[in-house]
């Protein structure tokens, strides 16, 4: 896949405008700007939620507005940015879409990418916001998968659906991994969530295929404050694909998103997202902020959560996928690839709190900072005393690019148990002139040497994504780093 | 015991004393300290919510009304026997936190070099209590400026060698002792110094506080070694902060020691002023019964081609608690920086425990940077090893601990200063071992 100059220009000009990131021409239904308990009870009213939920979300506002008094924003991460007004916000919306009628319509430049990362075609044009005919219901392919899932007794659908259909599952779970009151942008994210997915798998089931966020992807959009909980009974297994690795139009700028798992008894979940938000022009002009609350608890013994995430968007990616190693013997894994270009800010990690016996866990993060971005990984080992034979592996690398990028590590080790082993490593280097001139020599493009040599720097972790994502991923690093050297 | 506010309580002990305090003749000196005591109240102690304060709390030392020691005192030959250096040295003794000249030593100097304890340092006072900067995560060092009652100023112009190593022993009291420090190293100059901070043995049960600022400046191409040994009582208090600037081509060697105190935090500075120098910091924690020994530094690599290397030891017993803090910062100017870190712990107890943070920091792109730590028992495979070859079990321990602090050791220059610290380690890990520790 050679990359001849000129895809390097369109692309590089999509970076610089990307224009048809930000879309504003969508006829929708607006609540009016601002935060207020009235705004909390119209989003709870809107989507026909019970009194409890309503209840949950005020009690979520409250401690909101109690933290937003006392402290403010969180402070300690490695980003910087203006003040946010969350009064200048619209939190509700219900979107209808302006949909072209066909692929000729959308921006050719924006094809040239989807073309680059070997997007389906049908994909392209969910992607690019054409309407879907009927040679390409997803509706109607989703149906079927639903049926099947149904049959097995695995539930699901959308967050507002759920506590609708299944308020004693939601009940339970919700809010039971990341409390209402855990941080800032969790606790917002409660009070006024839109919407999200929820998955519930029966004691015993294998799901059988990849649940991806695919699936919904004409339903209403879930907007910027998602909320997922997905829930692994005893003994069973499901694999969940978040996200893609086309960039992604969207019109909100605050994005604060939490996602809760459970694994109960030797249960195992995989969660892999790939994001790749809009990241701003090259000035760091506009883009997402991406205010992420992830976490999973390993309530069972010998169950076992795994994330794997490729994060290549956003103006400031604020993320760390965290497992609570509750169970003995139970497993937490966290593979990472963050990308920062021109002036993105990354400051991501995860937390392995470690409080079965013989619970293990291993990080791998690679952190890739070009042009004048910045990119942390900041994260924390808990061995809490009962842990006895706790395990623990972690290596976080970083790679820069370019002589104006930064790239940090500050990982967190706390050790309460004799008996665990901890290990830590970490290496900061850049792409070295032989390794580039070995690649050029033999006839690469400087381009394709770096996005080879970056590729190898991240294998690792690539290997661990599904592998319709795994292809993908792997350009989408290329894409990113366009225009970095040189 | 009254209830005034401990920084109140603080400055009143200095208006008490301010009288009888180095410099209380000349006006500099004076709204110095006044300055530094306001500095001190305004800013008030270090807590958890500071960030490199994150893992040790000085809420103990708030428990406690201070008074500052007695002006006179004097060591028993035996103890100040067994502290010193078995070699001969330029040797300064505080007891009390005031020069000792009895059991001092001070010796000939070679010309260009001066070596005083501060409350002969007239000339230098100013100097030596500027201050280290308006931070509440530094207060102790304006706390240290205002109430300094001793310390030790070593000069050496360029190009003068020490021989023989400086010692400086303070003894530490049931009271608190305040001593600062300045060394200043011309081009091309070389000097060993070796810091001991031992238990005063006044008083076993009452607990003293020993709050230490020291000032070091390497000149360019000058070569220090620093070596640190805080062997106080397991009731006492010790905080220490060290700003270190290095020249060009210099080379600064610091090994730091932490085996006494009930709490106790060494937190140095290094600033790299000129480009190709080298530093190698070491450290070994050795804690038992319920000691909280903490190390925090921060590496600044501000100048391209200069190498860094850190690496810390900490041995954990009982209830013990070892932090270790290691930043790295590499300014986008760096270029060809290489910094190492390593951090390795063995707890050996249920109750033991530690917490680390590396923190790296890095804006230039063509650096080798890298950390490491790893926490974990005494190798069972090594036991076994050892043990099915005849050794026992308790013997196979603390031989395989005497290795793991010896890398440490082993950064000591060779000679009477590194067999000084050996004997300090082997003698922590005997005593510990027959007490039925280190299990």
């Amino acid at each position: 896949m050679a990359a001849n100059a000129q895809t390097i220009e369109t692309v590089e000009g999509l970076a610089g405008e990307y224009k048809y990131g930000f879309v504003t021409d969508i006829e929708s239904e607006l609540l009016p700007k601002g935060l207020s308990e009235d705004t909390v009870r119209f989003i709870s009213a809107k989507k026909g939620e019970p009194q409890w939920m309503l209840d949950w979300r005020l009690r979520a506002y409250k401690s909101w507005l109690r933290m937003a008094k006392e402290k403010g924003e969180p402070g300690w991460a490695k980003v910087s940015y203006p003040e946010i007004d969350f009064q200048d916000i619209h939190y509700y919306s219900a979107p209808k879409k302006k949909t072209l009628k066909s692929l000729d319509e959308v921006d050719p430049e924006l094809l040239a990418t989807y073309e680059k990362l070997g997007i389906p075609l049908k994909e392209r044009e969910i992607l690019a916001g054409v309407a879907v005919d009927a040679v390409f219901d997803s509706v109607s392919v989703a149906t079927t998968f639903k049926g099947k899932l149904k049959d097995m007794g695995i539930i699901f659908c959308s967050m507002s659906e759920a506590v609708r259909e299944h308020p004693e599952l939601v009940q339970k779970y919700l809010g039971s991994v990341v409390p209402v009151t855990d941080n800032f942008y969790a606790t917002l994210n409660s009070a006024v969530f839109s919407d999200g997915s929820f998955v519930y798998i029966p004691p015993g089931v294998r799901c059988p295929m990849e649940l991806s966020t695919y699936f919904r992807i004409n339903e209403a959009k879930t907007g910027q404050f998602e909320r997922t909980l997905l829930i692994c009974d005893k003994g069973a297994y499901v694999s969940y694909l978040e996200g893609c690795t086309a960039p992604m139009r969207d019109d909100n700028q605050l994005h604060a998103a939490v996602v809760e798992l459970v694994a109960m008894e030797d249960a195992e979940i995989r969660y892999a997202t790939v994001q790749n938000w809009y990241p701003g022009d090259k000035n760091g002009k506009g883009g997402i902020y991406n205010f992420v609350t992830k976490r999973g608890a390993c309530r069972g013994a010998r169950s076992k959560i795994s994330w794997t995430q490729v994060e290549t968007g956003s103006a400031i990616t604020w993320k760390y996928p965290s497992v609570i190693l509750q169970g003995d013997d139970s497993v937490g894994e966290f593979y990472s690839v963050a990308v920062a270009n021109n002036a993105q800010q990354a400051d991501t990690g995860t937390k392995m709190i470690h409080m079965g016996k013989n619970s293990k866990s291993t990080i791998i993060s690679k952190g890739i900072s070009a042009g004048r971005a910045q990119n942390t990984y900041r994260g924390l080992v808990r061995v809490m005393p009962g842990a006895a034979g706790a395990r623990n592996y972690s290596q976080c690398d970083s790679l820069l690019i370019g002589d104006r990028c930064g790239g940090h590590t500050v990982p967190y080790i706390e050790v309460k148990n004799r008996s665990a082993k901890v290990e830590h490593e970490a290496t900061t280097s850049r792409i070295s002139d032989d390794q580039l001139f070995y690649c050029r020599q033999r006839g690469l493009s400087e381009e394709d040497a770096v996005s080879t040599i970056v590729n190898g720097f991240c294998k690792e972790v690539l290997q661990k994504l599904p592998m319709e994502f795994a292809v993908e991923a792997q350009k989408l690093l290329g894409v990113s780093l366009e225009g970095s050297v040189g | 015991m009254s209830a005034l506010p401990f920084t109140e309580h603080l400055a009143g002990a200095y208006e008490a004393a301010a009288g009888s305090l180095p410099g209380a003749k000349d006006a500099d000196v004076v709204a110095r300290r006044k300055a530094a005591i306001a500095a001190f109240q305004r800013l008030g102690l270090p807590n958890h919510k500071l960030e490199s304060w994150k893992f040790t709390g000085l809420n103990a030392l708030e428990r406690q009304q201070w008074t500052l020691p007695a002006n006179d005192g004097s060591v028993d030959p035996a103890r100040l026997q067994a502290a010193a250096l078995n070699a001969d040295s330029h040797r300064l003794v505080f007891v009390n936190g005031r020069f000792d000249a009895a059991a001092s030593k001070i010796g000939s100097l070679p010309k260009g070099a001066t070596l005083l304890p501060l409350s002969q340092a007239a000339g230098n006072l100013a100097d030596v209590l500027a201050a280290a900067g308006d931070k509440r995560e530094i207060s102790l060092s304006e706390l240290n400026a205002a109430l300094a009652s001793d310390g030790v100023v070593l000069l050496l112009e360029d190009g003068v060698v020490l021989d023989k190593p400086v010692e400086i022993i303070s003894f530490g009291v049931p009271a608190l002792v305040n001593l600062r420090h300045l060394i200043r190293l011309g081009a091309k100059a070389e000097a060993t110094v070796l810091e001991s901070y031992r238990d005063g043995g006044a008083s076993e049960k009452l607990a003293g506080w020993t709050n230490v600022y020291a000032h070091v400046a390497v000149g360019a191409g000058a070569r220090l070694a620093h070596i640190r040994l805080q062997a106080e009582s397991d009731a006492a208090y010790h905080a220490a902060l060290g700003r270190v600037s290095v020249g060009a081509g210099a080379r600064y060697a610091h090994v730091s020691v932490q085996g006494g105190a009930a709490l106790a935090r060494h937190e140095l500075h290094v600033d790299f002023a000129g480009s190709d120098a080298e530093v190698d910091v070491q450290g070994l924690v050795l804690a038992h019964g319920s000691a909280h020994l903490d190390h925090t530094l921060f590496l600044h690599h501000a100048v391209p081609d200069c190498r860094s290397n850190q690496l810390f030891k900490h041995v954990v017993d009982d209830h013990g608690h070892a932090v270790f803090q290691g930043g790295i910062r590499v300014a986008p100017q760096a270029q060809k920086t290489d910094a190492q870190q390593l951090s390795r712990t063995l707890l050996l107890a249920d109750r033991a425990q530690i917490d680390t943070k590396p923190e790296l920091e890095i804006l230039a792109d063509d650096v080798k940077c890298s950390h490491g730590a790893s926490i974990g028992d005494v190798d069972a495979q090594q036991l076994f090893y050892m043990q099915a070859r005849g050794i026992p079990v308790a013997e196979a321990r603390r031989l395989l601990l005497s290795g793991f602090a010896y890398e440490v050791v082993n950064a000591v220059p060779e000679g009477a200063l590194r067999d000084h610290v050996e004997a300090f380690v082997e003698g922590w890990l005997a005593a510990n071992s027959e007490k039925g520790g280190l299990k």
